[in-house]
């Protein structure tokens, strides 16, 4: 048996099935299901730094919050629906809020993160926090 | 396997919302990573193409995937839309990934006769 969870519903098969089909260069795609989450992360970076990337088409940058805390980046965005009660035929856009808690590998250095949003994609750049120096301790002679 | 040979493979339905007025079809697509150059949108009769080119983000050479939830590819959708539509009067706007396409449909030219009793 090549599963290695128990397939509670649908979504969680079409997950394992992603896995497999992506080594065979193929996956299932249906409309609405780009990510299964909501604000889907991205990371890549080396030891030293990483560049998180967070899709999320059609926010207003004040309703972005990022904070920082150890090693974790917590990020938490509202998406308002813009055009209001109009009478629709298709909902597929997701609003709402979401928040997401982000852990690295490293604790990050607060004073050294930069964020950006650009064409509907948040990026959020973070430093490690360089270690202080050990201090050296001299034994005094009694 | 490369990771890009597996982007490239991948054509994704981009979510949407359609919202109907009395004389304006509004389409609402999120296009996360798109801008205004990449996006085509074409009407041929009654079928409306919207297909778009999301650009690969650049990273330091020395950077490698962490971690992956969403992959990057381009976009396509194409609707069968029941009203005539002017191909001429077609507003498309793209904002932060996400684009708004206001489609005008052509108002019946046939005029309504009023009948006179006599």
């Amino acid at each position: 048996m090549f599963f290695t969870k128990d397939l509670r519903n649908v979504h969680d098969l079409q997950e394992e099935m992603n896995k497999i089909f992506d080594h065979l260069n193929f996956r299932f795609v249906q409309p609405g299901t780009r990510g299964q989450k909501n604000l889907p992360v991205n990371i890549q970076g080396n030891h030293e730094e990483a560049t998180i990337s967070i899709e999320v088409p059609g926010v207003n940058t004040e309703d972005i919050d990022i904070s920082i805390e150890g090693n974790i980046v917590h990020v938490s965005v509202t998406r308002h629906d813009k055009e209001g009660e109009k009478k629709y035929y298709l909902k597929e856009r997701r609003t709402g809020s979401w928040k997401r808690s982000i852990q690295l590998g490293f604790d990050v250095n607060e004073e050294k993160v930069d964020a950006s949003y650009q064409k509907g994609i948040l990026y959020i750049h973070v430093s490690k926090q360089q270690q202080s120096a050990p201090k050296k301790i001299t034994v005094k002679k009694a | 396997m490369s990771t890009d040979i597996k982007d490239e493979a991948m054509i994704f339905v981009p979510d949407t919302d359609v919202y109907e007025e009395e004389d304006v079809i509004t389409l609402v697509v999120d296009l996360p990573g798109v801008d205004e150059e990449s996006v085509d949108v074409q009407l041929d009769k009654n079928q409306l193409q919207i297909s778009a080119k999301a650009e690969k983000p650049q990273f330091k050479d020395d950077y490698k995937i962490q971690h992956t939830e969403y992959y990057t590819g381009d976009f396509k959708r194409t609707w069968a839309i029941k009203e005539s539509l002017d191909p001429e009067k077609i507003d498309a706007q793209i904002k932060d990934g996400v684009l708004t396409l206001k489609l005008h449909k052509i108002k019946s030219s046939a005029k309504k006769i009023q009948v006179r009793s006599a």
